[in-house]
């Protein structure tokens, strides 16, 4: 097993990343953020990653595509939807598609840790990671 | 991991499809009857009042009737924080249409054949084939009279459902299929719960509460809940607004997990003018 936890994080607004990658990153997991949606296709092509986080409504591809591309490429990949437009439908939708939790923002960085944390578990990841 | 609701026609044989699907599930089962006597003991209103709540047509809900609007705001309060719980199986209508934002609820709606539920009544109840079909139609109509006056909601609006299932003729076959039906549905991950949908139950929950604390103040108030941040929109005449805002939030505040509360106001035009404003 991998010493840290590898986790792509995309979302388009700049502030998200700025603000999650560097928290994720102080806990001991290895973060890559990713801004342009096309990019981060590009990288989950050539990398699994444990964790992919997606923010849903960006341009051009929307988080369920990039929900799609994981599961083509992995099994295990554990994804998490970031989104201010929430809906039954959209929750569904994700979970039908294979997503391994959902938040609706906006949240605290604790919550997304608590998820991150959950997903680590379910990858067999238990040990101990300092709180955010 | 999932709520399961279940509402039915009336003699449809929901609440046995319910506790059924209950025991092969292992799942709690709860309906509004049998939450009474929480209800009564958690806000002191009598049982008999609570049931009066639940029966009461609209024309009979107002100020000359037993039931108040805020017993029935009590009796949500207790069901929507039972469902907080998870792996329950609901049978009821109360605080239906509240939940239709949570995503791990499979909404269940059960509808038979009516000349069935009449054969249903009147072996059930020993009555005749007359008075079974008047009794079926009038807990029918009542039914649907109570939901629209209390959610401005028709009841038997299939949009409210993720399932309607017609059991048709109401034999041993069709309740089990159904039953199937609905344990097949469940089970598909769409209705699991995840942080988003978990946290939309909770926030349903904090509003009933909220309602509920404030239900003597105003009991048509509207309440929105997020994460802790409460927003109660009311009607009160300008004279007095500072004073309710005030009563409102200190009540508010001593809640759990209450961390913030906002007060809109929209002053009562019709007070005002008795009040001489």
């Amino acid at each position: 097993m991998k010493e840290k936890l590898e986790i792509l994080l995309l979302d388009d607004e700049f502030i998200v990343g700025n603000r999650l990658g560097p928290s994720l990153e102080k806990v001991g997991y290895e973060v890559e953020v990713f801004e342009d949606p096309e990019k981060a296709l590009n990288r989950i092509h050539e990398k699994e990653f444990d964790i992919v986080v997606t923010d849903i409504m960006m341009p051009d591809v929307n988080g369920i595509q990039v929900l799609e591309e994981v599961r083509k490429k992995s099994d295990t990949t554990r994804v998490i939807i970031i989104t201010g437009y929430a809906t039954v439908a959209l929750a569904r939708e994700a979970m039908d598609k294979g997503a391994f939790d959902m938040i609706a923002k906006p949240f605290k960085p604790s919550e997304l840790h608590s998820v991150i944390t959950k997903a680590a578990d379910s990858l067999g990841y238990k040990k101990n990671i300092a709180k955010a | 991991m999932s709520i399961i609701t279940i509402t039915d026609s009336s003699y449809s044989n929901g609440r046995q499809i319910a506790k059924s699907a209950a025991k092969r599930l292992n799942y709690e089962y709860a309906d509004s009857e049998n939450i009474l006597p929480l209800v009564s003991k958690e806000f002191g209103v009598s049982e008999s009042k609570l049931a009066q709540a639940l029966k009461d047509t609209p024309s009979n809900v107002g100020m000359f009737s037993k039931a108040k609007p805020e017993h029935i705001i009590f009796i949500e309060t207790l069901i929507t924080g039972y469902l907080l719980k998870n792996n329950i199986v609901y049978y009821g209508v109360v605080g239906i249409p509240l939940i239709q934002e949570v995503s791990h609820v499979l909404k269940v709606n059960i509808i038979a054949n009516l000349e069935s539920r009449i054969k249903n009544r009147m072996k059930l109840d020993n009555v005749s084939q007359d008075k079974a079909r008047k009794a079926v139609t009038k807990e029918d109509e009542q039914l649907k009279k109570w939901v629209e006056a209390v959610y401005n909601t028709d009841i038997t609006d299939p949009n409210l459902y993720d399932l309607v299932i017609n059991i048709g003729h109401i034999k041993g076959d069709d309740i089990e299929d159904a039953l199937e039906t609905i344990i097949s549905t469940v089970e598909h991950k769409k209705f699991q719960p995840m942080t988003y949908s978990l946290r939309c139950m909770k926030n349903v929950a904090t509003s009933c509460r909220v309602r509920a604390t404030l239900a003597e103040i105003d009991p048509k108030m509207q309440v929105k809940s997020d994460e802790g941040t409460i927003y109660i929109y009311t009607k009160a005449v300008k004279k007095k607004a500072q004073d309710k805002v005030l009563e409102m939030k200190q009540k508010v505040m001593r809640l759990e997990g209450v961390k913030h509360v906002e007060v809109y106001i929209d002053y009562d035009l019709f007070a005002k003018v008795s009040h001489g404003q």
